[in-house]
């Protein structure tokens, strides 16, 4: 190798950062070449006085100072329901999906919500002020009306059981 | 068993704070010691390793162990050091404002001094990158690839950065060197 090669590398040489044939090859011309052994040489002596240079030592706290800071930073979390939480996760989720894949989710978790919405609603129907008959009939829509009197249609009708199936042959 | 570093980023982007907490403990001293021979005011130093570690922990939910948490953790503070100096300075000068040095011993010599105070001015005097190249190599250990990942330069542009500030502290180190 000539000079004009080795002395543009000689920094990476020293570091150890290049390949073993490389670093073969420059050790090689070293040992024939005083001008590039001195430049060597004063390459490694600046190296040796940057590397006496001390560390200031850290400063005592500052790990707590730092963990105090992030503290601070959190947003608090406990007021945040568990439904709150869930919506989060999957608005973060969504975020690292691909568009049609997003796009999917969406739907899917939308059919969820409408089937939950129906079923919700066979399980546990909605409140109508609901009046039953003592007989078990129910009598939505006539709590505007006031009571039948005692020997009226309507009470004799509300005191009425059920009829019976058509199977069961309730005409006789 | 022991979590890696890698392991324990994963954890507090999960909201794992005692994992926070580890790396904070584990990580200080490098950050530091980066901060400092970088800007060499404390004051300023500490606000960039604060500041380093508030910025992990926000990218904590996103982080990918691409590379070692070492590499990002010296990714981060490098570039809020460059910025910090970016920002501050409006031209370069060799006439810095003294600072004290904590570390110097009141038994040391004013030889050793002088030849603290001649290497710490040396280093300032170099550009902001072939600085940061100089202290993460020399005081570090880093490879020129880590070196390349923290600034956001190439390996082979680490090697032009080193040599370029060796040859400029050779220049101003030659009375300290040993005949």
């Amino acid at each position: 190798m000539r000079c004009t090669e080795v002395l543009p590398r000689l920094d990476a040489y020293v570091d150890g950062e290049l390949s073993a044939y490389r670093s073969r090859r420059i050790a090689e011309h070293l040992a024939g070449c005083p001008s590039c052994r001195r430049q060597l040489e004063s390459l490694q002596e600046v190296i040796r006085i940057l590397q006496e240079l001390p560390a200031m030592p850290v400063p005592d706290g500052l790990a707590a100072r730092v963990q105090a800071a992030a503290m601070q930073k959190i947003p608090k979390t406990e007021s945040v329901s568990p439904v709150g939480r869930l919506a989060e996760w999957f608005t973060q989720e969504l975020q690292e999906m691909p568009a049609l894949v997003r796009l999917a989710a969406c739907g899917a978790a939308l059919a969820a919500v409408l089937v939950g919405v129906l079923v919700g609603e066979q399980i546990f129907p909605a409140n109508r002020n609901q009046t039953v008959s003592a007989a078990g009939q129910d009598l939505s829509g006539l709590e505007w009306f006031s009571a039948a009197p005692p020997i009226s249609v309507a009470a004799a009708c509300l005191a009425t059981p059920p009829a019976s199936s058509p199977a069961e042959g309730g005409a006789r | 068993m022991k979590r890696t570093d890698e392991e324990r980023m994963l954890a507090v982007g999960k909201g794992d704070l005692d994992a926070f907490s580890d790396l904070v403990l584990a990580y200080q001293r490098p950050a530091w010691n980066v901060a400092h021979r970088f800007l060499r005011d404390p004051a300023e130093a500490e606000d960039v390793v604060q500041n380093a570690f508030l910025k992990i922990l926000d990218a904590a939910p996103r982080y990918r162990p691409t590379a070692s948490f070492r590499t990002y953790l010296y990714q981060v503070v490098t570039r809020l050091c460059i910025d910090h100096t970016e920002k501050m300075r409006p031209e370069y000068t060799d006439n810095l404002p003294e600072v004290a040095d904590p570390s110097a011993g009141l038994g040391e010599d004013f030889a050793a001094r002088e030849e603290k105070d001649a290497v710490r001015s040396a280093l300032d005097s170099l550009l902001p990158t072939q600085r940061m190249a100089v202290i993460l190599r020399h005081y570090e250990g880093l490879s020129y690839t880590e070196i390349g990942l923290a600034i956001g330069v190439s390996a082979k542009a680490v090697e032009g950065l080193l040599g370029r500030a060796r040859s400029a502290l050779q220049t101003r180190l030659a009375p300290l060197k040993k005949d």
